[in-house]
């Protein structure tokens, strides 16, 4: 390889070490983040509506957990 | 890269050590006759926004603050401006008092006659110590920025010299690296100016956080939620006000799904839409605090120990975060800027089906 080729291909590989930390990290985070806020907000509603059984925590957490597996997996797909 | 992951794992793992020193001084109560050091209160003071700037404490126990001004609007009594100097020792002027205990700790409150706080709380537009640290970056900013291009404007482009030399190549590195990748070479210039101001903004704010003293150094603001939240909230009107056609059918009528899951997928989507800026604003707010909260944990270890001897290696690993928050400063300016980048891509695309 070239001497300016091999270089700019190091940096490159620095460049995508720290878009690839940018990109996945926010992934795990967008999870997180849906998972918590709805999980939250469905303690939050049964709480406001004092209802017996948290309904709406368990569809909220599990619309959560749905989100963030979908939002997981599209956004790696898109990624790729 | 390997000494960045060892780097990485040794910023958790001490993040996760000193969280739980913190918490654990934060119940000890003060006991015997020597004042106990109470590091939490420590460390959350200065994590946490206030009205004064407190510069140091005497030894007779009186502090030499700066007192910003105080500016309130109370629906009935109008618009109130006064010194915070005279809402100190939990004193009231005309009938406000600042909170020093309990759930509204920090905030100022409105007092009836008996001395009981009004639940409904007056709107509080003061110049507090994060806003105070905020206009120093813009004043910081447009120096750089104007005195940029008033010497482009002597010299035009040529090859840089001054202090075109220091933030040309930043300003390339936000158009060729983040900028264009991501949105591309045709409409990459519609967006350039905020994603640059954003760049800047908390690059500069990050790296003034890192230097104590004096004011309006020192300040903890992209460590304050409101202002990592206002950050993110300008990345998601941008994002949706330039959302195309394709952005929004994939919101509400996601090509491939059965019309049956539309209930399930729309309110999915739209949680997906808010999450995205939402994850902005508590990376950038949880970075920056747990760098200033290490920093003063390390050094309120010589307090605890009382000792002059933990001095040096405090000292030291003080150097070592300090180090280390440089590298988290210009970090985290170029993940927002990415990411930023990266969600405006991903509502301008066409559609491509």
């Amino acid at each position: 390889m070239k001497e300016p080729e091999k270089e700019k291909n190091q940096k490159n590989q620095e460049n995508n070490w720290l878009k690839s930390y940018a990109k996945y990290s926010a992934l795990a985070l967008q999870m997180i983040v849906i998972i918590v806020v709805t999980t939250f907000s469905g303690v939050k509603l049964d709480e406001l509506l004092k209802l017996h059984t948290p309904v709406f925590t368990i569809i909220l957490s599990l619309l959560g957990v749905f989100g963030g597996i979908y939002f997981a997996i599209k956004d790696f797909i898109k990624k790729q | 890269m390997k000494t960045r992951r060892i780097i990485w794992f040794l910023f958790l793992f001490l993040f996760g050590i000193i969280s739980v020193s913190a918490a654990g001084a934060e119940a000890n109560e003060p006991t015997g006759e020597k004042e106990q050091f109470d590091a939490s209160t420590f460390i959350l003071e200065h994590i946490s926004d206030s009205h004064e700037w407190h510069i140091l404490t005497k030894q007779n126990g009186e502090s030499v603050a700066i007192y910003l001004p105080v500016i309130l609007y109370r629906k009935g009594t109008g618009l109130h401006i006064f010194s915070s100097r005279r809402l100190t020792h939990g004193r009231v002027y005309k009938g406000f008092r600042l909170e020093e205990v309990g759930e509204l700790k920090g905030r100022i409150v409105s007092v009836n006659e008996q001395g009981e706080a009004d639940k409904k709380l007056p709107l509080d537009f003061s110049i507090t110590k994060t806003i105070v640290g905020m206009l120093g970056a813009a004043i910081i900013g447009l120096w750089l920025f104007l005195a940029l291009s008033r010497s482009y404007k002597k010299t035009g482009i040529s090859y840089p010299k001054g202090i075109q030399s220091f933030l040309e190549p930043v300003i390339c590195f936000v158009r060729d690296d983040i900028v264009i990748p991501n949105i591309g070479e045709t409409e990459h210039e519609r967006f350039m100016p905020y994603l640059l101001t954003v760049f800047f903004f908390i690059l500069i704010n990050n790296l003034m956080g890192l230097i104590p003293f004096p004011p309006p150094f020192g300040a903890n603001v992209t460590g304050n939620i409101a202002v990592t939240f206002t950050l993110a909230f300008f990345s998601f009107i941008i994002i949706q006000i330039s959302g195309s056609k394709g952005y929004w059918r994939h919101i509400f009528a996601t090509p491939g799904v059965p019309f049956w899951l539309l209930p399930i997928m729309i309110p999915v989507e739209l949680i997906g839409v808010v999450a995205k800026p939402f994850a902005l604003m508590i990376r950038l707010f949880a970075n920056i605090t747990a760098g200033h909260i290490i920093v003063m944990s390390l050094l309120a270890l010589i307090f605890i120990f009382d000792s002059l001897a933990v001095v040096p290696v405090s000292i030291l690993f003080v150097i070592f975060m300090d180090c280390l928050e440089l590298l988290v400063a210009f970090l985290q300016a170029y993940v927002f800027t990415l990411l930023s980048a990266l969600f405006i891509s991903l509502a301008i695309v066409k559609e491509h089906h």
